[in-house]
This record gives C-alpha cells, structure tokens and sequence, in this order.
C-alpha cells in the first residue's frame, strides 16, 4: 500500500498553531483507525479515545506503537456510551475529526 | 447531523474538558476533494479548487453558541490547510476515499456523485495520457 496522508504535515502545523500540546491530556471522539491518535501521541501525556468501529478499532491497535502503549488507551465505544463512564473535566483538549459536523 | 446532534455532542465534550479547555474539530473543505496527478514532482493534472463553505460549518457554529451560551469570541474564523492524500493509482485513491466517508451521513446528491465521478474518469483520462 502507497497511501500517504498529509506528509507535509499541514495539519500538524495548523493545531500546534492553537495549542501546545506538551503535558495535556487529549480526548479522541471517533479515532477511527488512529491516524490523529498517533499522529498526536508523541507530544501529549496521555490520550482516551473511543470508536463505535470494531473494524477500525482492529486497526487503531495494530498500528498501536511501543511508545505509545502506555499513554494510549483506546475504547470501542460510541460516544453515547464513553461520555458517561468519564470524569468530567478530565481533559485538556480534544482534537476530532468530524465529529460534529 | 442535525443541529440537536450537534449539540449533544457539543455538551459531552465541554462536560469532559477542563474549563478554558481546547477542543478542535477538522471539517474537509470544500465537499469535492481536490485531485493532483504528479509524475516526477510535476503537477500534469490539478481540479480547481472551490470557494465554498460548508453548510455543515455554520451550523456547528451555532450549536456552539447555544452550548456555551456566550458571545463567542473567534480565535480565528477560519484555518484552512491542504491535507493531501498520496495514491499511486485512483483505484487506491478511491478505496481510501470510501473508507475515510464510511461514517460521513450528510446528503450527497445526484449532481455531486456526477462530479465526483466525472472527476476520477479526468484524472485517469490523464494518468492514461501520461503513459
């Protein structure tokens, strides 16, 4: 497989243009096959995310990467269910992808 | 989704962030994605880009104002960025592309698949042409 997304790494750019994610906690509604959660694992503390997807969570956790492992924890939930088993204000941030619209 | 979506999902977020929390939500802009066909770093085939706006992206704007019920203060109205996607050929292109629109449930009309159609048989007309 050839596909390569964002190697100019655009959208890396463009959100550390709003935000410096050193040390925060990162909330990931709808992660999908973790292309954000990897992306932005390396420079946050630690990352909730959660997909309603069994076959995009497989692939979330075979891209799962030593270095992530311990700061990483991935749910297969959809949001209805994730929200409620979380302490509220438990995050700095949450980077989506269209997630509300 | 719909604007009562919009805002349940909304609420949820700013229940689980901090307060000042940062939450950041990417919207593909605009709804047709733009093709470039490159052979050796030269751009032999480009489709315009268009000036358009979700509609989707204003109604978020409002859901959001009705979530955080205060004037909003825009930190920027608009951060807009080219997000390419490289395939070595528009089959794999297009089993990307349907992946990444499995889970996108807004309304694509006749005239949108016609283009979007008519913009894959454009770029493989010039991947052909290419050699």
């Amino acid at each position: 497989v050839s596909i390569r997304e964002d190697p100019e790494k655009n959208e890396t750019r463009a959100v550390r243009k709003f935000v410096d994610l050193a040390g925060r906690s990162d909330l990931r509604i709808g992660c999908g096959e973790g292309r954000l959660t990897w992306r932005y694992g390396k420079y946050t503390a630690k990352i909730k995310a959660n997909d309603p997807s069994e076959a995009s969570m497989r692939k979330a956790w075979e891209s799962l990467l030593d270095w992530t492992a311990e700061r990483v924890q991935i749910h297969h939930l959809g949001f209805e269910g994730f929200a409620p088993q979380s302490e509220a204000a438990a995050f700095d941030i949450a980077i989506l992808s269209r997630a509300v619209c | 989704m719909d604007h009562d979506g919009m805002v349940r999902v909304l609420e949820e977020i700013r229940w689980l962030l901090i307060r000042c929390g940062l939450s950041i939500d990417f919207h593909p802009l605009p709804d047709l994605a733009i093709v470039k066909l490159f052979n050796h770093g030269r751009i032999l085939f480009a489709t315009p880009k268009r000036k358009t706006f979700s509609e989707d992206v204003l109604k978020a704007g409002e859901a959001l104002v009705q979530v955080v019920e205060e004037p909003l203060v825009p930190l920027e109205q608009q951060k807009e960025f080219d997000f390419l996607t490289f395939a070595s050929s528009v089959d794999e292109l297009r089993d990307r592309w349907d992946r990444v629109n499995a889970h996108d449930d807004s309304v694509k009309d006749e005239a949108w698949r016609w283009h979007e159609e008519d913009r894959y048989n454009q770029v493989e007309g010039a991947v052909r042409a290419s050699g």
